[in-house]
């Protein structure tokens, strides 16, 4: 039996994978730490859904009599995660976050748990969303079946949602990477609020099959994980053409670190204005200065505007018709008022309001962002700005209070990126960059679609120069 | 999408400055009918945001049907 001391919880996947294919570790006692550790402290955090550790046992069995004749399936073989739940594993619970759904059990895997088990990763558990991953507009951060996600790095301030369990757990080192998924943000702010890098992909990169519909055209789902590297190795396993779903690109995905551009031939786009006035004043020393590392890079920073539409108003109207039409019988049939939080059972019944000729003007919209933004990227290779523009929020502070009197510049810079990017289906990478009043404050940075591989490539010339992404929470 | 990330969004380039002023502080909890009530203004104001956008009839939505 190894000694698994806490560096084994805070390891990166090529790390670990080194471990196992050395034989100093097996799968099985990695599996066994991993489910201890989250059944321990993930109701700390409210992160944990359902624990797994039977089947994460079984799996991680099989996997090591791969290992020990030589089968070897590459970095992911062995490597304990965990997933949203929102995404199904056949046999197991699959909540949604949501009482309506407490009990509803599918008799198939999602498409992207069937990947990862094909390469040997083991499932240790599935982890906490805030309910119907927010369908509906929440208020509150109790809007969740596990009550609300509490941040590692101070329980007394939000996880952010609604992929609130993988960012908390592995940021608290419960898990070493999670998938979990964003229609407006809730992979980007979770992973900003935990300090954790994650990745939102292309829209229709990774198989949504298997996973709760929320809005047909803007769902992605991406990974969570230690590093840039990590999260490249995992959409590797994770992207590519599936028939199952509809809104499949049928395009792979080989992270290909070894062909990268250099730096210095990187234009990123930022707006100052986003660093001087919409970032929270505690948090702009650590953003200005992770813009200087990027320049350190060499990469070129270029001023750059995002282009002009009511981001807000299309993304509201598109979500909001989307999952009204999906959710019309939860609705209808009353059953939307067993929800938590009564701004998101309101917005839900509102929703079915909205008119088709608003919803068909929201979808052309959108089609102009995304000629415009092709002219941006003409540009520039990426944007940048912050992944929110403060530090977690406290617990029960309501989710629509504003920003500080007096506060508010009028030029916009890109404080819209996240449903700009969202609209017109761009991956993002989210990197840790400092801490703001001790809690962790991370960059976002936006590619054109399927440019995955440069915002990969951005992100490990980020880490090889900083070291936030490997902080760890106090106490864990 | 929290009403947050709503709020932010909806102010960006339209009479930002008044609407982020009124969203300085929380409004208190509301009645069930309030809140739908509230939901459904909300529902009509962006619609007449949405309503108030020029768009080429040229312009296709941006999603595919495939025969």
């Amino acid at each position: 039996m190894a000694n698994i001391g806490s560096e084994v919880f805070f390891a990166t996947i090529p790390e670990l994978n080194k471990l196992l294919v050395a034989k100093e570790i097996s799968a099985v006692e990695l599996a066994r730490a991993f489910t201890q550790r989250l059944e321990q402290l993930g109701p700390r955090y409210n992160a944990l859904a359902l624990p797994l550790q039977q089947e994460a046992i079984r799996k991680a069995q099989d996997v090591d009599k791969e290992i020990k004749r030589g089968r070897l399936r590459g970095p992911l073989q062995g490597i304990p995660y965990g997933v949203k739940d929102l995404i199904s594993f056949a046999g197991q619970p699959t909540t949604w976050g949501a009482k309506p759904y407490a009990a509803q059990v599918f008799d198939y895997d999602a498409t992207v748990v069937t990947k990862l088990s094909g390469v040997g990763s083991v499932l240790v558990g599935k982890l906490s969303t805030v309910e119907l991953a927010g369908g509906g507009g929440y208020r509150y951060a109790t809007a969740s079946l596990q009550g609300p996600g509490l941040n590692p790095w101070d329980r007394t301030k939000w996880s952010g949602g609604s992929s609130s369990g993988p960012a908390a757990a592995v940021a608290a080192g419960l898990v070493p990477f999670a998938i979990g998924s964003e229609t407006s943000g809730s992979i980007v702010t979770p992973a900003s609020y935990c300090g954790v890098t994650a990745l939102r992909p292309t829209y229709g990169l990774v198989s949504r099959h298997g996973a709760m519909a929320l809005s047909w055209t803007l769902d992605k789902l991406g990974p969570f994980g230690r590093s840039a590297e990590d999260c490249g190795l995992i959409l590797q396993t994770i992207a590519g053409r599936d028939g199952k779903d509809p809104g499949s690109a049928g395009k792979s995905f080989y992270y290909t670190p070894q062909y990268a551009r250099p730096m210095k031939e990187v234009r990123i786009g930022f707006a100052p204005v986003d660093f001087a006035a919409w970032a929270d004043a505690a948090a702009r020393p650590a953003f200005n200065a992770a813009l200087d590392v990027l320049k350190q890079t060499g990469a070129q920073l270029i001023e750059t505007k995002l282009p002009d539409f009511p981001y807000g108003a299309v993304i509201s109207t598109v979500i909001g018709a989307e999952e009204a039409s999906n959710f019309e019988e939860l609705i209808r049939s009353g059953k939307v008022d067993q929800l938590a939080d009564a701004t998101q059972i309101a917005g839900l019944k509102a929703n079915l309001d909205i008119a088709a000729t608003s919803y068909l003007k929201a979808m052309r919209i959108r089609r102009l962002m995304q000629e415009e933004f092709r002219k941006v990227f003409a540009g520039v290779d990426a944007l940048v700005t912050f992944g929110r523009n403060q530090a977690a929020t406290p617990i029960n502070e309501p989710l629509d209070r504003g920003s500080e009197a007096g506060t508010a510049p009028q030029d916009p810079g890109m404080n819209s990126l996240i449903p700009a990017g969202n609209l017109a289906g761009l991956p993002a990478l989210v990197l840790p960059c400092g801490f703001a009043a001790n809690l962790p404050v991370a960059l976002q940075v936006v590619g054109a679609p399927f440019s995955e591989n440069l915002l990969l490539a951005i992100g490990r010339e980020y880490q090889r120069r900083t070291d936030w992404h490997k902080r760890r929470p106090p106490g864990t | 999408m929290t009403r947050r990330e709503m709020a932010v969004a909806l102010t960006s380039g339209v009479a930002l400055a008044s609407a982020v002023a009124s969203a300085q502080t929380p409004a208190p909890p509301k009645s069930p009918e309030a809140e739908l009530l509230s939901a459904r203004d909300q529902v009509k104001s962006i619609a007449m945001i949405l309503m108030q956008q020029q768009v080429p009839m040229s312009t296709e939505p941006a999603f595919v049907f495939q025969a």
